[in-house]
This record gives structure tokens, C-alpha cells and sequence, in this order.
């Protein structure tokens, strides 16, 4: 098992590796729209059966198959088998390509020939394993009609669609439940409390279906803490429905980093304010180093949120948690601290003008100043108004837009990870 | 020689008082009440047969140089006594027989009053005042509030100024107009300037300024206004019973303290005829003072003195309204009590309340 977790951990660095430098972080906006680097070629249209438009979207729609399902998912077509049949000429094409990802090369490539009005896939790694699943037995029946159409292009975004649904059945029940839902790599959990732990998370992720992950790390080498929290929660295979909805919190001990990534159903749950809410209920924890609290509360938490979120609607602004769920204890030890030296001060200020009024009571002799009672009723006459415009000055200054993103009107925030799944999440010290 | 004037009864040969309740002479012995005039008249008729000395003679007794110049001593003419009196003193009473006098010689020529608002309110009523101007005072030390005997309760008719003014004037104010709106990334702000002139005229009618020198000023405004609606043409009668003073600062001297409250009141007058601006300051103008005059009155002030903790303390009511004034002095002691116990008190019953609430929210 050990052999396995480390061999996948090696595998995920690789492509890390491998994807920041084939796409610069930049090339992802952060407003949530799939943004597909153009070097990225997913379709070869070697037999020229496809209009630019439609060799276009079929790559976009390779894309995100490819890279929700970290397996290389493309297409050929061809006018010349090179004297061999089909199968053997899409498996040369295959390494000629040189397609697929990691050392075992996952992938799949559909290589259709206008020659033989024919088609074969071909796949390795886990592409091999998805296409060997006896649900793909169906697969012909599905797109076979639409190629003696000649409806190709629908043919093609067909075999897309279905090669991500097995993808993903592949990969969230075969070969990725290994990690557990707490993992303390820094070893700042205590044993006992871990266990609890452990045990908590996984009942209330099997309870909402929904992942509640807690890792800790001693160093987590130059990489953001965002984006090595979207990459452990991808990599590690969470998710227990179609969307991979969960939350991760990872914890940094080298910089004292913390990051949240929200995945699937978590982005909308988690919202932006939402998150801010969480990170300052635990971050007095996390600060004194009391990381046993700190994560029992965070799982608490983000039980609560699930349920409101599902029964209501997410936390955000104007709409947060009415009660801490801190210990009754500490909140009002915290309150307390707060409350007295508040009311001291108010006290103070009232008891303050209170004393200014009694004293000023005891005075009442002062000059007049002024001659009112003395004017003549109906004796003033103002004959004379002259109102002259002079000059005017006009000032100007600098008001910065609100920095803010999705904080001032609520709502999260998503980017893509390098795996190209969508996530929600935040990131700072403590 | 001083000449004084008192009146004496013609039913009983007594001296009469003013009796302000009923606002007429009237002697503390039969009893009988009359007018001011009669009895004005009465004693003219006496002065006619001569017989009846009313003069005061200066006494010959010898004085220390400063004093001299400040004190006359004079022989009441009905016990006999001699009275020490102040230059300025026009009316008194007598230290022995308690017989009202007053100076004549304080009252005649440029002396003598035009006008005088006679008292309205006796001396039962300043006490009471004095009472009521104790009341609701918390910081007040104990002992103050107990003091039954006063150093002294006089009233007194003190010599005012009174000046009437038509005033011309033409006020210059600077006034801005403030613009603000924001465009793109920036906030303006647009500040127009304006030169805003207000001319006009208005009346002032009997300003009154305290022309004794003995009498603080502030004291004095403090007790404002007297209703000069209830003035009468001057006559002796109503000081009898009561203290009087003669002017010693004159009306020239006056003028200033005129000045400034007149400009005041005029800088306000025209500044409300300013309107629809941000902000309005005086830069200047001029006022014209026409038909100014002065004339010179008497209005009546109930003066109260006592002493605690070393200190005197003045009070003063408006013998005509009985608006009450004075000073008080201060418990420094509960004053920091209060702030430190109520203080101490608000806090723990905030935070009370406060951590009631944030048990409840839970």
C-alpha cells in the first residue's frame, strides 16, 4: 500500500511539474471559464473530415475530459492506414503522438479511417483500464449509428462525453480510495485526538456525501499552499459524487501557511465569506498552537455549513453563523475579555458627561456676549444682498477600487488547479 | 454736608418704606399706606415750614488718607448715630435704628437717575430663590446646601446705562458652496468661494450696562433682562428701605462693553439672512451707530453673600423677574466619588448584561 501511496505521490509531482510548465499559471483565470492553452492538441485531423469550428470545440471538449480525469483523451482521423489495419496503426500513432500521461502513459485515442469507414481505440494505463471495463462493451452501440450517418462530429463529442463518465467512475472507485480523510504528516494532532478525528470526518462525509479533508505538512516545498491543497485533494482521489464535492483544509508548518480548497458542490457551499468566517474561528487555535481544537471545530463547522447550505442557503454575507460553536467556556472567557474592558470604557465616557453636566449646573454667571433682548421688534431692515461669485477650487483624489474578490457582494471565488478541476478556496497565515 | 431725604409718616412721624409688594409707601409702625407722590409732596411741605432738618452733617472725626477719600460718615437724624458710608452709597439704612436714609447729594444734578425700575420682589422671595437655586445639584458639598445665615442680603438699586441705538450696517461675509462627485477612480470636490454682502438697519432699544464699578459685570449680565416696559420717572421714595448706588463708571466707559455686544448681535442678525451656502465666515464690514444716547437708571437686584470654605460667594436676583444667579461651589470629592463608583457600577452591569446576552446567544 505504502509502495503505492508514494509511487502516486511521485506521479503527482511529476505532473505538477510537467503542467505549471506547459501552462503558465497565468493562462488560468480566475473567474471560473475553462481557459484551453492553445498548444494543447487533442484532435488530429489528418483525413481533413472537420471544419475549423468544430476541430475547435471537440478540442476544448478533449481538454476537460483530459484533464478532469488526469488521461490523455484524443482523436484521430486518417485517409491512409499505412498498409496496416486499423488497430495496429492507431497504437503506432499512439506513441508516435506520444500521448498520455505519466510513466504509464494513460490515455486513449479514437482513430477513425476514412479508408476502411471505420473506427478502433486504443488506450494505455488508465485509459487501458477504463476501456476494459465491461460497461464500454455498449460503447459501439452508442456511437456506430452516428459515423453511418455520417454524423461525425456528433460521433466524436459522443465518445468524448463517454470516455470522461467511465474516466471518472475509474478513477473515484478503483484506484484512488487510499488516503485517508486526516492525514498528519507535520504530526501536530495528537494520537488520540487523530483517531477522533479521523473517525469524524469520515462520518460526516459518508453522512452528507461530501468530503470533510484535514492534511498537515511539515514543508510543502515552493508551492502555493492553494495549489498544493487543490492538487492533494485531486490527486488523492476525494470525492464521493459525480462533482467530487468536498473541502480540504491543509496546514503548513514551515510557514505557518493554512488553505482551504473547495471542489464540486463545496465551491457554492464554501462561499468566499463563508471561508473568512471559518479561518477566523480557528485561527486563534491554530495561532496558540491548540491544533486539536482548531480541527475539531473545522469539521464541526463545516458540517453546519453543509447542512445550511443544503437546507438553506450558504453562509455569506449577511448571513453567517449566529452562534459560535466554540466551547461554551471559551466563548464567553473570549467575550468577556472583550465585554469588560468595552463596558468599562462606556461607563466611563457616560459616568464622564454625567459629571461635566452636574458640574456645569453649578455655574450660571457668564457675560452675554450679544444684545438680542434688546433690539426693537419689526426693527431690522435688510435692504442690501450682494452674493459675488469669486473663484472655485476643485480637488480631486484617489479612490481605489474595493480589492475584494467576491467578498463585497458574497458568492466564491474559483480557479482551475493543475489537474484543470474547478476549485473553490482561500489561503493565509497564522 | 450731605443732605439726605427720608420720609416720614404723617400719621405717626415714622419712616415709611416702599413696599414692593403693594408697590407703594407704607409705615412699618401704623401701618398706613401711601402714594410715592404724597408723600413727595408731603415732604416738601415740610421742607417749606423747616421743620424739618434733613441734612447730614459730615462727621469731624479724622480719617487715614486713603479712607477719606472714600468714606463719608454721616449723622442719622433720628437715633442720632453716626453712619460710614462709601462715596457711592445714595441709599441705606441706618446700623442702629434701622431707619431708611437716603444721600441726597448721591442723587442730585448729573447724579440723578432718569429712570428706575422699582422692586418687584422682596427679600422672602430671594431666599426662597436662593433654595430653589440649590435644588437638583448633586455635586453641591453638603454643608452649602444647610447654610441658614447669609453674610448678607441686600437690595440693592444698581445704577445702570442705558443705551439706545439706530444702527446702519453692512456685514461682508466669505461664503462656500462644496460640490462632490466621483468619476472613474477619483472623488472631486469643488469648492466655489463667494463674497456675500448683507446691509441693513435695526433698532436697539435700552441696552443695559452696570455702571458700578462694584458690582461684577458678568453678575450682573447674568441676571438680563429687566423689563424697561416697567420703568418709572425717577423719585427717592422707592429707594427708601432699600441700598442704592450711584454710577462710577460713566457712560463712556460703557460704550466698549455696547459696542461689542451690539456688533454680536448684528453679525448674528445678518449672518441668518445668509442662506444656501456650505460655509459662512465674517470678513468684515462696518456698523454705524445714529442717535446713540445714554441715559441713566436704577434697576432693582436682590445681592446675597455667604462664605464657605474661605470663600465668598455672590449670588443675585432680578428684583423685577427674579431670575436668581450665582456660582456654586463644586464637592471635589463626590465629583470623583461619582465618576469612580458610577463608573465602577455602569461597568460591572454592562458586563453583566453583556455576557447575559452572550449566553443566551448560544
Amino acid at each position: 500500500m505504502m509502495k503505492k501511496i508514494v509511487k502516486r505521490l511521485f506521479a503527482l509531482a511529476a505532473c505538477a511539474v510537467m503542467m505549471q510548465s506547459s501552462y503558465p499559471l497565468d493562462t488560468y483565470a480566475d473567474d471560473g471559464a475553462a481557459s484551453e492553452p492553445e498548444n494543447e492538441v487533442y484532435v488530429y485531423d489528418y483525413a481533413d473530415m472537420l471544419k475549423d469550428w468544430n476541430e475547435s470545440d471537440l478540442n476544448s471538449l478533449l481538454f476537460t475530459v483530459t484533464h478532469n480525469n488526469y488521461c490523455e483523451v484524443a482523436l484521430a482521423t486518417t485517409a491512409d492506414n499505412g498498409g496496416t489495419d486499423l488497430k495496429s496503426y492507431a497504437m503506432s500513432l499512439y506513441k508516435e503522438l506520444d500521448l498520455g500521461f505519466d510513466s504509464d502513459r494513460s490515455g486513449i485515442l479514437l482513430c477513425y479511417s476514412t479508408l476502411d469507414k471505420d473506427w478502433r481505440i486504443v488506450g494505455e494505463g488508465l485509459g487501458l483500464e477504463a476501456l476494459s471495463d465491461e460497461g464500454l462493451d455498449n460503447f459501439p452501440k452508442y456511437i456506430d449509428p452516428l459515423f453511418k450517418e455520417g454524423r461525425f462530429v456528433q460521433a466524436f463529442e459522443r465518445f468524448g462525453n463517454i470516455m470522461d463518465a467511465y474516466l471518472r467512475q475509474a478513477h473515484t472507485v478503483e484506484p484512488y480510495k487510499d488516503e485517508k480523510r486526516v492525514v498528519d504528516r507535520a504530526g501536530i494532532i495528537s494520537d488520540d485526538k487523530e483517531a477522533e478525528l479521523l473517525k469524524m470526518c469520515d462520518e460526516i462525509s459518508e453522512r452528507q456525501k461530501f468530503e470533510v479533508v484535514i492534511v498537515t505538512e511539515n514543508d510543502i516545498g515552493g508551492r502555493s499552499s492553494r495549489d498544493y491543497t487543490d492538487d492533494y485533494y485531486d490527486y488523492s482521489g476525494f470525492g464521493l459524487d459525480d462533482k467530487r464535492s468536498g473541502i480540504c483544509l491543509l496546514i503548513s508548518m514551515k510557514n505557518r501557511d493554512w488553505a482551504i480548497s473547495t471542489c464540486g458542490d463545496g465551491i457554492p457551499y464554501f462561499t468566499d465569506k463563508g471561508q473568512e468566517y471559518i479561518i477566523s474561528e480557528i485561527k486563534g487555535y491554530l495561532s496558540s498552537g491548540e491544533y486539536d481544537k482548531a480541527f475539531d471545530l473545522y469539521a464541526r463547522l463545516c458540517d453546519d455549513y453543509i447542512n445550511e447550505a443544503r437546507e438553506k442557503q450558504p453562509y455569506d454575507v449577511g448571513h453567517l453563523p449566529e452562534h459560535s460553536l466554540r466551547p461554551y467556556r471559551e466563548e464567553l472567557l473570549g467575550d468577556l475579555v472583550v465585554v469588560v474592558p468595552f463596558s468599562a470604557a462606556i461607563a466611563f465616557v457616560i459616568w464622564l458627561i454625567i459629571c461635566t453636566i452636574e458640574k456645569h449646573k453649578l455655574t450660571s454667571v457668564q457675560f452675554k456676549g450679544q444684545a438680542d433682548d434688546y433690539i426693537r421688534r419689526d426693527s431690522i431692515v435688510i435692504n442690501k444682498r450682494n452674493d459675488t461669485f469669486l473663484y472655485k477650487n476643485t480637488t480631486k483624489r484617489y479612490n481605489p477600487p474595493s480589492s475584494s474578490s467576491g467578498g463585497g457582494g458574497g458568492g466564491s471565488s474559483s480557479h482551475h488547479s493543475s489537474s484543470g478541476s474547478s476549485h473553490g478556496g482561500s489561503s493565509g497565515h497564522f | 454736608m450731605a443732605k439726605a431725604s427720608e420720609y416720614t409718616c404723617p400719621c405717626c412721624g415714622g419712616a415709611v418704606r416702599f413696599d414692593s409688594a403693594i408697590q407703594k409707601m407704607k409705615c412699618p409702625y401704623c401701618e398706613n399706606v401711601y402714594d410715592v407722590e404724597t408723600l413727595e409732596a408731603y415732604a416738601e411741605d415740610l421742607k417749606k415750614d423747616g421743620t424739618d432738618d434733613s441734612e447730614w452733617d459730615q462727621s469731624e472725626q479724622s480719617f487715614e488718607g486713603g479712607e477719606q477719600d472714600d468714606i463719608k460718615v454721616y449723622r442719622c437724624n433720628y437715633c442720632g448715630g453716626e453712619i460710614m458710608a462709601d462715596l457711592t452709597t445714595s441709599a441705606t439704612t441706618c446700623p442702629y435704628c434701622d431707619n431708611p436714609v437716603v444721600m441726597l447729594s448721591s442723587l442730585q444734578g448729573q447724579w440723578k437717575p432718569e429712570y428706575v425700575i422699582p422692586f418687584k420682589l422682596d427679600k422672602k422671595r430671594a431666599v426662597n430663590e436662593f433654595k430653589k437655586h440649590l435644588l437638583h445639584k448633586h455635586l453641591l458639598p453638603k454643608e452649602f446646601r444647610n447654610i441658614e445665615h447669609f453674610e448678607e442680603i441686600k437690595g440693592v438699586y444698581v445704577p445702570f446705562w442705558l443705551f439706545d441705538s439706530h444702527i446702519d450696517a453692512t456685514i461682508r461675509f466669505k461664503a462656500t458652496k462644496v460640490r462632490r462627485w466621483s468619476s472613474g477612480n477619483y472623488d472631486y470636490t469643488e469648492t466655489s468661494y463667494f463674497s456675500v454682502v448683507r446691509g441693513g438697519t435695526m433698532d436697539f432699544e435700552k441696552i443695559a450696562v452696570d455702571g458700578s464699578s462694584q458690582m461684577p459685570d458678568d453678575l450682573m449680565e447674568s441676571i438680563e433682562p429687566f423689563d424697561f416696559k416697567e420703568a418709572v420717572p425717577f423719585n427717592t421714595g422707592y429707594l427708601a428701605g432699600y441700598i442704592a448706588d450711584k454710577y462710577d463708571v460713566d457712560d463712556n466707559m460703557s460704550v466698549v462693553r455696547v459696542n461689542n455686544r451690539v456688533t454680536q448681535s448684528v453679525n448674528t442678525t445678518f449672518r441668518k439672512d445668509v442662506h444656501g451656502y456650505s460655509s459662512v465666515k465674517k470678513e468684515g464690514g462696518n456698523i454705524d451707530y445714529h442717535n446713540a444716547k445714554a441715559v441713566y437708571a436704577l434697576y432693582p437686584v436682590w445681592i446675597l453673600t455667604t462664605k464657605y470654605d474661605g470663600k465668598t460667594y455672590i449670588f443675585a436676583m432680578n428684583g423685577q423677574t427674579g431670575k436668581f444667579v450665582g456660582d456654586l461651589p463644586l464637592d471635589k470629592k463626590k465629583y470623583k466619588r461619582w465618576l469612580g463608583y458610577g463608573t465602577l457600577a455602569c461597568s460591572v452591569l454592562f458586563s453583566v448584561a453583556g455576557m447575559i446576552y452572550s449566553y443566551l446567544s448560544f
